[in-house]
């Protein structure tokens, strides 16, 4: 069905980003002729350091206005959309805003517009709702911030791109978006960029991003290169064109393969995981929205949009399933020994993404979708809450130096409870659906006794996700008060920060058991799209109930279980603890993330840097100059010519009568012979 | 020849007349009534007029004035040349614009009405140029199109460099226009034939080859070609800055496509003739252009290098017609490239020189790099279209200059001339050594001292300017309308 509205999705975001812009140019010119009263950012402000260093100017509240309703608008077109889909036959429900063609070239024939389809649908959904409600929060949370209009102005920004991101038709369109994700990841990792750390995150983010980008343009090359029948780069006819067997086996296997590594950059897995923690530098909302909801999850979503393709590289899928639970475990564990906050739940991001590509990898794509929107709700909340009780303590994100805010910050405290009963995976709680559906998935999974080492590996993970949900619930919130109480004052934060909050909370909680009890709809609802992909990923097979009860209670008790030790652990000795992070030790490992950075350092940032130390003297020493001697060359050849030019007009005639004769006589000899 | 004129005749003549009228219209304003508004206001109109005439021939081609009631129509527009006519009487308009304050009231306003008459009758000699198909026609549009430069340029009678560039300028012109003149009689003397296509005979003489050797030189002379280029640098830097931007954008166009039309056969010259002298030009234009220190020199020099490209264009041209098949007088593609790149160099150079102009006005009518230095970050306007015109010279994508090149470089390497495309487009990137340069100094370098403002700088004339530089960026991106 033809729905040319759809545009309004992703350009009311960009409306936003665009008026946000100009207004904070407005703003810097006030600024500027307000005069040099205000100094430059000072260094080093802590986690959120922009707060309160410049009064605002008046029209700066206008921004955060703007940004967030123009988002919630863009949700409410995407209501509509939902609404008109519901309406249509399964099997029909496919919603087209075609436009021009964008690139026409030989064979190459990129259409330029928008589908949504279920997946999309519910892809559009997270982004924009919680989108609005991220923006919503912001306003609070970037009070004051100098740079609050350009904020919002990426923020927008971001919606925008992530937006065209999930509804474009075509991998050049998906691509685009990812990269603009990428961007805006970039700038607003950075966003305190005086700060000299915050902005090498920002570039880490880049670089490693970088990396998976080319895989995921090899792919995309392979994909259309390779095509025997009619190379497209739609998406659904590279779907159809799988399905229809027209890629050579290999091939399809490489492409995937090669947009795989495109999906473990942007979507932080192992190894290209470690931009990610680093990514918290940026202000807290944005790691919520884009380092939690929406921009990590790309890859998931890349995965499950070309399901059909992936389910016919079925080794590709096997490596993604291991990537996907090593990954799982690998980060649970190190987000066990973490003191800051953000820390704790960035690795627990890696880890829960991991836990979607294992979904994925056992060909479970409705569950790892699933995963996506729940974890998108929960994981949100929980930095929200983070960002609250930050804001609570001034700026402290140390674990260690909070204890007992629960009393302080009761909305947060509640709210992050119940995010964090979801992550952890505690029955009732959506996280616990989702994630059991994969683990479930894994168990009966593809690949035979492979199935119980994927199942092994989730549910260890889901062990250590459950002790330190509880040991972040115990350290921040229980036990005696660690912070400096003549310093900091712990308060709730404002009611803009609050809301979100709460809302959250009750769709953390909602997704689970309205989700499952009453509807188990998104499995249905997502099945014209990835359905057939799964049965020939999967095979037709039901496994026995008593299996499926058996590990339910199973998942159920792990979590409940690691949950209260972690509680139990880190409600008090914390002392203890601190010295067990600083001594040498397992826990001192898991602290530096298994040493990874410093893997990476020696091994590829340290002769990368020799290589180019040695680039660069070649650049000065033998380019330049041979671009130098051009240049003198050329002068030089000019002041000849130029001597020509004497200011004479005789001798102007003179050349012009040389010029005349030899034309002449080439004419002349030419017309005799 | 026929009593009656037919309805092309007409179409063609339209133009020619509301020009010329317009102009007698100013001298019978200044003998009568001397009124300066009015005077303005009769030359712009004039020139508009003009241009609403031409419309129509944009969309088909027509032929008029068939000499001795026969076969060869004196004059032949096509929609290119159409297109052409409009850039010139576009760029009479700009000088107009920029050269109400300046010129108009120099010696106050003793030479308004030499400007504004000598402004109307100029393009109407431009437009004959462009349409000729006849020699009497090419004659007299070459030398109607001249005389008034001449004078144009040595208007402000007490700047030495303005009376010099008019004196050179008519010194060097009349010795071309004897190669011109002479040439025309020799072909008519041994083919007895006066239509453009005289040349393209299968067996000519000696003595033809020679004519329309020099018919091409007085031709090649007023296009800027090397070795005939050497009064260019002169006389555009001395001219005043409004009477350089008519010269470049209008002068350039008429000659080149008159070229195109007129030039012979190719046995008499082959393609890589035309790329030889092309070359040359590129090379010659860009290396003088390279050391400049004066913004509007090397403007002109640059012009040179631009004249260059439009051979390549030739070139293609007569391999096209070696090849045989599709070519033919107006084979599409090359022409199309031609007129294409005609258009863009034209709008670029009235935009940069009408930025010039403006600049001009608060550097003290200096031109030179150190007093031009930031003066771009002082005045924004003229200094964003400047910015734009210099781009769209270099070749910058996004603006029509790139588009321009690349399509006559398509066209080169279409015919098989891929060694003289790749010599050209290696010597287009020197370009940028001096367009950037003078960005630089334009933007990035501290303003020098205030100088006061020798005439204040009007709207209208700011106005006016947008239009090249908007047109710049919309045809670099959309090109299709220009395709004629």
């Amino acid at each position: 069905m033809d729905a040319p509205w759809l545009w309004l999705i992703p350009l009311l975001p960009f409306a936003g980003a665009l008026l946000n812009g100009l207004l904070h140019a407005r703003v810097l010119r006030a600024r500027a002729a307000a005069g040099a009263g205000h100094p430059a950012h000072g260094a080093g402000h802590g986690g959120h350091g922009g707060h309160g260093d410049a009064a605002p100017h008046p029209l700066e509240r206008w921004a955060g206005i703007l940004g967030t309703l123009l988002v919630a608008g863009a949700f409410l077109v995407a209501v509509r959309a939902f609404f008109s889909l519901r309406g249509l036959e399964v099997h029909e429900r496919v919603l087209r805003a075609p436009l021009e063609t964008w690139i026409r070239s030989a064979e190459l024939d990129v259409g330029w517009s928008l589908v949504v389809d279920p997946l999309s649908c519910t892809l559009v959904l997270v982004i924009t709702g919680v989108g609005a409600l991220i923006h919503l929060y912001s306003t609070g949370y970037m009070h004051g911030d100098r740079g609050y209009a350009k904020y919002f102005a990426y923020l927008n920004l971001f919606v925008g791109m992530m937006l065209m991101l999930v509804l474009s038709d075509s991998l050049v369109g998906l691509f685009l978006g990812w990269e603009g994700v990428g961007l805006c990841s970039y700038l607003l990792i950075g966003f305190w960029y005086e700060d000299g750390a915050k902005s090498d995150a920002a570039r880490k983010a880049f670089i490693v991003n970088r990396i998976g980008d080319f895989g995921f343009l090899i792919g995309m090359f392979l994909l259309f290169w390779w095509n025997t029948g009619a190379p497209s780069l739609n998406l659904a006819q590279i779907n159809q064109a799988a399905a229809d067997g027209q890629f050579a086996p290999g091939v399809l296997t490489l492409a995937c393969l090669c947009l795989f590594l495109g999906c473990c950059g942007k979507s932080a897995q192992i190894p290209l995981h470690v931009w990610l923690p680093d990514a918290m530098a940026g202000p807290t909302p944005v790691s919520a929205l884009i380092h939690a909801a929406t921009m990590v999850t790309s890859g998931i979503y890349l995965v499950a949009r070309l399901s059909p393709a992936f389910a016919h590289a079925p080794g590709v899928l096997h490596v993604i399933a291991l990537v996907g639970a090593a990954t799982a475990l690998f980060s649970a564990s190190i987000a066990l020994a973490q003191r800051d906050i953000k820390k704790v739940l960035a690795y627990s991001t890696v880890s829960q993404l991991g836990y979607m590509f294992l979904g994925l990898g056992v060909g479970a794509f409705g569950a790892a979708v699933y995963h996506l929107v729940t974890h998108a709700f929960f994981k949100a909340l929980l930095f929200l809450g983070a960002g609250s009780v930050i804001h609570a303590l001034a700026g402290e994100q140390d674990m260690l130096r909070m204890g007992g805010l629960r009393k302080y910050v009761p909305v947060t405290y509640r709210s992050m409870l119940l995010g964090a009963c979801a992550l952890a995976g505690i029955p009732l709680f959506s996280g616990f659906f989702s994630k059991d559906e994969i683990l479930f998935s894994a168990a009966t999974g593809p690949y035979g006794a492979g199935n119980w080492l994927l199942w092994l590996l989730g549910s260890a993970g889901a062990l250590l996700t459950a002790v330190y949900t509880g040991r972040l619930l115990g350290l921040s919130f229980f036990g005696p008060e660690r912070f400096d109480r003549q310093r900091v004052h712990p308060h709730e934060s404002p009611r803009s920060m609050t809301i979100p909050l709460v809302v959250l909370a009750f769709l953390s909680l909602a997704g689970g058991v309205l989700g499952n009890l009453f509807l188990h709809p998104l499995e249905e609802w997502l099945h014209p799209v990835v359905g057939g992909a799964t049965v020939v990923a999967r095979g037709e097979h039901h496994a026995a109930h008593a299996l499926e009860v058996g590990l339910l209670l199973f998942a159920a008790a792990v979590a409940a279980g690691g949950t209260y030790y972690g509680w139990r652990r880190f409600r008090t000795g914390v002392e203890a603890h601190e010295r067990q992070l600083e001594q040498p030790g397992l826990l001192r490992t898991l602290a530096d993330a298994w040493h990874v950075d410093a893997l990476y350092d020696a091994l590829v940032v340290a002769p990368l840097k020799r290589l180019a130390a040695g680039a660069a003297a070649f650049d000065t020493h033998v380019i330049d100059g041979a671009v130098n001697l051009a240049g003198a060359a050329g002068r030089a050849a000019g002041g000849a010519v130029r001597r020509i030019q004497s200011g004479f007009a005789a001798h102007y005639a003179l050349w012009f009568s040389l010029g005349a004769a030899i034309l002449l006589l080439g004419l002349w000899l030419g017309a005799r012979a | 020849m026929p009593s009656a004129l037919t309805a092309a005749d007409w179409m063609l003549a339209a133009p020619l007349l509301w020009l010329t009228g317009a102009g007698v219209l100013i001298l019978l304003i200044d003998a009568l009534r001397p009124a300066r508004l009015a005077e303005a206001v009769v030359a712009l109109l004039g020139l508009t007029g003009a241009g609403w005439f031409v419309l129509p021939l944009l969309r088909e081609s027509v032929s008029g004035f068939a000499a001795g009631g026969g076969a060869v129509p004196m004059l032949v527009s096509t929609p290119g040349l159409a297109a052409l006519a409009l850039l010139c009487l576009g760029s009479a308009f700009v000088a107009g614009a920029l050269g109400l304050r300046r010129l108009v009231e120099y010696e106050g306003g003793r030479h308004g009405t030499a400007f504004w008459t000598l402004l109307l009758f100029c393009p109407a000699g431009m437009l004959l140029t462009l349409w000729s198909n006849h020699m009497a026609t090419l004659f007299l549009g070459i030398e109607t199109l001249s005389l008034p430069l001449y004078v144009l340029a040595a208007l402000q009678r007490n700047d030495e460099h303005s009376v010099e560039a008019g004196l050179k300028y008519f010194l060097l012109g009349a010795f071309a226009s004897g190669f011109l003149g002479f040439g025309m009689a020799l072909v008519y003397a041994a083919t007895g034939r006066m239509d453009a296509a005289a040349g393209q005979e299968a067996a000519l003489g000696p003595m033809a080859a020679v004519g329309l050797g020099m018919l091409l030189i007085g031709l090649l002379f007023k296009a800027a070609i090397a070795p005939f280029h050497l009064w260019a640098a002169d006389v555009y830097q001395g001219a005043p800055t409004p009477v350089t931007a008519l010269m470049a954008a209008g002068t350039k166009a008429a000659a080149v496509a008159a070229l195109f039309r007129w030039s012979p056969g190719i046995e008499l010259l082959p393609p890589t003739a035309w790329a030889m002298l092309g070359t040359l030009t590129l090379v010659v234009g860009n290396l003088s252009a390279l050391n400049q220190a004066n913004l509007k020199r090397m403007l002109a020099l640059s012009g040179v290098a631009h004249a260059g490209i439009l051979l390549y264009a030739l070139a293609a041209n007569a391999a096209g017609l070696r090849t045989g098949g599709s070519g033919g007088e107006y084979a599409d593609g090359p022409f199309q490239s031609l007129s294409f790149y005609l258009l863009a160099y034209g709008f670029a150079s009235l935009a940069a020189f009408g930025a010039l102009e403006l600049l001009e006005r608060h550097s003290g009518g200096r031109s030179d790099d150190d007093a031009l230095r930031g003066m771009a970050r002082r005045h924004p306007l003229p200094g964003a279209v400047l910015c734009v015109a210099l781009l769209s010279l270099a070749g910058f994508p996004f603006t029509a200059g790139f588009l321009a090149k690349y399509f006559v470089f398509v066209e080169l390497i279409r015919v098989g001339m891929t060694g003289w495309a790749l010599a050209g487009i290696l010597l287009t990137l020197l370009a940028f050594g001096y367009y950037l340069k003078a960005l630089v100094n334009l933007f990035m370098r501290e303003p020098g001292p205030q100088r006061p403002a020798m005439v204040p700088a009007d709207a209208f004339a700011a106005a006016v300017l947008l239009v090249p530089a908007i047109l710049s960026v919309v045809f670099g991106v959309w090109p299709a309308p220009l395709r004629l």
